[in-house]
């Protein structure tokens, strides 16, 4: 096992440094072709040439491959690297550490990552378990035409449409009638500094809502199949209890596909909160990328995406990992 | 649009609705977190405003080009002066006299006794300081071009061969004593009290802030009736707390004022409903009627002193017959698309200089008022446009797309002249802009920095400057003349002067004037006396809580 580890652990390296090319890449190319994003920062003024200049000479664009396009900037990837390496990840446009934006935004999206996670496998098991059980019952039914319901609304209209009703009519009414303070702001409209893990309740919810729809059905089809495994059969004529056969029997191996996409969606929900940050003012990674990619903020989004890529690669090692504890014919060695 | 919004980038955010008019019913009620001395009381008490993004810089304040610092920055410092926007005075802040007897050596003298928040004095020399630093190439600073006509400004900038600066202060800035300043310019120029009234480009530095900026970024120490008790939590919050010891003319009266920051407009509007926010810098269009009928007289639209015009480029032929530029801009249906596209939410234009700087008129425009017959009569004598075909320019992420077409439909209509339309994400835009690459009428927008018709003029058409159009020939040189004739002449005589090189633009149409910009304020019921000035923005420290 410890060695499986280090060896996934070392494919890390080329993967990363892979992605950090490529990401650098598209940044150079995108600067050469779109012009310098420093006069972005004037509005529609043009800047005089002097403090243009030493603007961006103070952000390091002025570098003269940026004026030929195509050219890679190996000088720059280099430099950057190098910094990357003595633990400097740059600056934005206003002078923020990078280190910094990353610490203060990660937290926000781990809590919101977590409440998603929780409620999508909790819920999304026990429904795929309760439709699985019942094939074509009436549960079963209601919950294919429910998951349906929530994968087919596109998350910005479902989370306007939560937010109006739970911040607006249940978190006014909580408060009108004295509910604690940390109940209302479970139900409040945005983000709340004073409570930042209540707030993050109802995003939380409809951050998972969507792979929860997904958790369903696959635990349910994946359930059903095993139920009619051989070795299922023999726990049942062994007279063991329905609920041992179901839940330590059958669930157990049911649910590898069920972690395999948990595990993706974990990287995925760390970048993919874009939307939901959006919508409830969240102070997060995916608020943090997406004004990133709109002022061409080049280091923050280098340094960004490859956090991610690291997450969905530790995530991914996770998983297979779990694949071993789950069915214990797995092993790795 | 999550972005914060540039000084000048005149963002309308783009409409999409989402289902917002099904939220009906929540009354603004008072606030929960108002201070409870009673019925009507003017001062104490707090409140909360929404920003619609982070902001830039706190500190150095020479970095704070755009609407939400500058809004925060205005209640952390006086100013050395302000201007009443109703009747164009100067009102002093931290100077006692601004005066100049040439226009181009001027004597500031500075109150006695003034003090930042951290108690260090507020002298000639704090506020030299601040400027060379500002003015200093190496700081990059964004607005340090505003001492560009400081004698000794252009010995502060790195040469462009590479290398250091020659020098580190500004040969010019002279500190007289502790409270007096002199500013010499390199040439004489009229309207420099009006400039230095853009506060954050010209507020003092402390010497504990100049030591770790970083540090004064988070928590800035500066003088005004307002400080930070507290650090910037970054896209969270931002507490102003009532400085006790202030002895400025600015007023103070909530006790507590709650800057939330938010990076959705829409987001913000929401929270304003559920009464999370008591108040909003700006209303994104699209919410505009629903929140007219919610807060009715609670609403205000105001006057945002931004300029919007089609600009004209002079490298394409068809649009060097001034005639043509005439007909087009008769062509435009303004009060209409005002009314219908822009929600009202704009004031047509009809002078290049917005209405609450001095020296703006109401009917100085005289092609810009619609008149369809004569804008075709003009324009069939003049030839027409070659091929039949206009392009027209503008940025794609701004949300202009609506009028747009709405001038490019008027254009059709009245003109017989087909219309291609051609956009680009902002920055590409500018990028194009700036290599003369746009093949027809393009949008751009004007917001001043300081209260002065010269700022309407010379950087849209100066030299050097937002000419991006490359207006030029003998009109162009009288203009320049008259703007260097108005720099220099006494501050008195200077106004009627800048209109006169007005009159030249309006007469040649280097731009086509469309509308001035207006914007959109939402308060909850228990603040009153709620007033907006284009330059410093919502005056906070007035807003009085019950």
């Amino acid at each position: 096992m410890g060695r499986y580890v280090i060896r996934r652990l070392l494919q890390f390296i080329p993967v990363l440094l892979g992605t950090m090319f490529l990401l650098h890449y598209l940044q150079t190319l995108s600067i050469q072709i779109n012009g310098n994003p420093v006069t972005a920062l004037f509005g529609d003024r043009q800047p005089p040439p002097q403090t243009l200049a030493a603007i961006t000479r103070a952000f390091g664009l002025d570098d003269p491959c940026l004026q030929q396009t195509g050219n890679p900037c190996l000088g720059m990837f280099v430099d950057r690297m190098a910094g990357y390496a003595r633990g400097d990840f740059g600056i934005d446009f206003t002078r923020q550490p990078i280190t910094r934006l990353i610490g203060d935004a990660a937290p926000v999206t781990l809590r919101l990552t977590l409440i998603a996670v929780l409620f999508e496998s909790l819920v999304g098991i026990f429904a795929g378990v309760v439709a699985g059980i019942r094939k074509n019952g009436f549960m079963d039914n209601f919950i294919r035409i429910s998951t349906t319901l929530v994968i087919s609304v596109p998350v910005f209209v479902l989370g306007v449409l939560i937010q109006i009703g739970s911040g607006l009519y249940v978190g006014v009414w909580l408060r009108d009638n004295g509910a604690p303070e940390w109940l209302s702001a479970a139900f409040s409209v945005t983000y709340q500094v004073d409570h930042p893990w209540a707030s993050l309740f109802v995003p939380g919810v409809v951050l998972g809502a969507f792979s929860l729809g997904f958790i369903a059905r696959l635990t349910r089809t994946s359930l059903i199949e095993t139920l009619r495994a051989d070795y299922v059969r023999t726990a049942r004529a062994k007279g063991l209890s329905r609920s041992r056969v179901v839940g330590i029997h059958a669930l157990r191996n049911s649910l590898i596909p069920v972690v395999t996409y948990i595990g993706i969606d974990l990287g995925a929900l760390m970048g993919g909160a874009l939307v939901t940050e959006g919508i409830f003012n969240i102070p997060g990674i995916g608020g943090l990328v997406f004004n990133s990619v709109a002022a061409g903020e080049t280091p923050v989004i280098i340094a960004v995406v490859t956090l991610l890529t690291l997450v969905f690669l530790l995530a991914s090692l996770l998983v297979d990992m779990l694949y071993a504890v789950l069915d214990p014919r797995i092993r790795y060695e | 649009m999550g972005r914060r919004t540039p000084r000048r980038l005149l963002v309308v955010v783009a409409t999409t609705a989402l289902l917002t008019a099904a939220c009906t019913g929540s009354d603004s009620g008072s606030s929960t977190d108002s201070g409870d001395d009673g019925s009507g009381a003017p001062s104490g008490g707090s409140f909360s405003i929404a920003l619609g993004s982070d902001p830039s810089f706190l500190a150095p304040t020479a970095q704070c080009y755009e609407s939400t610092c500058s809004q925060v920055l205005s209640m952390l410092y006086t100013g050395l002066l302000s201007i009443d926007p109703e009747t164009s005075e100067q009102v002093l802040g931290d100077a006692e006299s601004i005066e100049s007897s040439d226009s181009k050596v001027w004597t500031v003298k500075l109150k006695p006794d003034l003090k930042f928040h951290n108690g260090e004095p507020v002298d000639a020399e704090a506020y030299v300081r601040a400027w060379n630093y500002s003015a200093y190439g190496p700081n990059a600073t964004q607005t340090g071009f505003f001492f560009s006509p400081v004698e000794g400004y252009a010995d502060l900038q790195a040469p462009a061969s590479g290398g250091q600066p020659k020098a580190q202060e500004m040969s010019g800035l002279k500190v007289i004593d502790d409270q007096t300043i002199e500013i010499t310019l390199s040439e004489a120029f009229s309207q420099w009290s009006l400039v230095m009234s853009y506060t954050p480009a010209f507020a003092p530095l402390s010497k504990e802030c100049e030591q770790d900026i970083e540090a004064c970024n988070e928590q800035p120490i500066g003088t005004g009736p307002y400080m930070m008790a507290q650090p910037w939590q970054h896209n969270k919050l931002i507490t102003l707390t009532k400085w006790d010891d202030y002895t400025g003319p600015n007023s103070a009266n909530a006790d507590e004022i709650e800057v939330k920051l938010y990076s959705d407009p829409k987001t913000a509007f929401r929270d304003w409903q559920a009464d999370q926010v008591d108040m909003l810098d700006t209303v994104d269009p699209s919410q505009v009627p629903q929140a007219q009928q919610l807060a009715g007289e609670r609403f205000l639209s105001v006057d945002s002193g931004s300029f919007n015009y089609l600009g004209i480029p002079f490298y394409v032929e068809e649009l060097q017959d001034a005639d043509i530029r005439r007909a087009l801009s008769m062509a435009i249906d303004r009060q209409t698309i005002v009314d219908q596209v822009l929600n009202g939410l704009a004031t047509p234009a009809f002078d290049v200089v917005a209405p609450f700087v001095t020296g703006s008129r109401e009917d100085a425009c005289e092609y810009c008022s619609y008149d369809p017959e004569a804008a075709k009569t003009l324009y069939d004598e003049a030839g027409g446009i070659e091929d039949g075909v206009i392009e027209i320019w503008f940025n794609n992420d701004g949300g202009h797309e609506d009028w747009v077409q709405a001038v490019a439909e008027g254009w059709k209509n009245v003109l017989g002249v087909d219309y291609e339309l051609q956009s680009q994400p902002f920055t590409p835009y500018l990028k194009t802009l700036e290599e003369e690459g746009i093949g027809g009428p393009y949008r751009l927008g004007w917001i001043p920095d300081y209260p002065s018709a010269e700022n309407y003029l010379d950087p849209v058409y100066g030299e050097g400057s937002s000419n991006y159009g490359q207006w030029a020939g003998p009109e162009h040189e009288a203009f320049l003349d008259k703007i260097a004739e108005a720099d220099a002449a006494p501050t008195s005589e200077a106004v009627t002067i800048y209109q006169e090189a007005a009159d030249i633009v309006l007469e040649e149409l280097p731009v086509l004037p469309l509308w001035y910009g207006r914007t959109s304020i939402v308060y909850a019921e228990n603040l009153d006396n709620v007033t907006y000035d284009p330059l410093q923005q919502i005056k906070l420290g007035d807003i009085t809580v019950s």
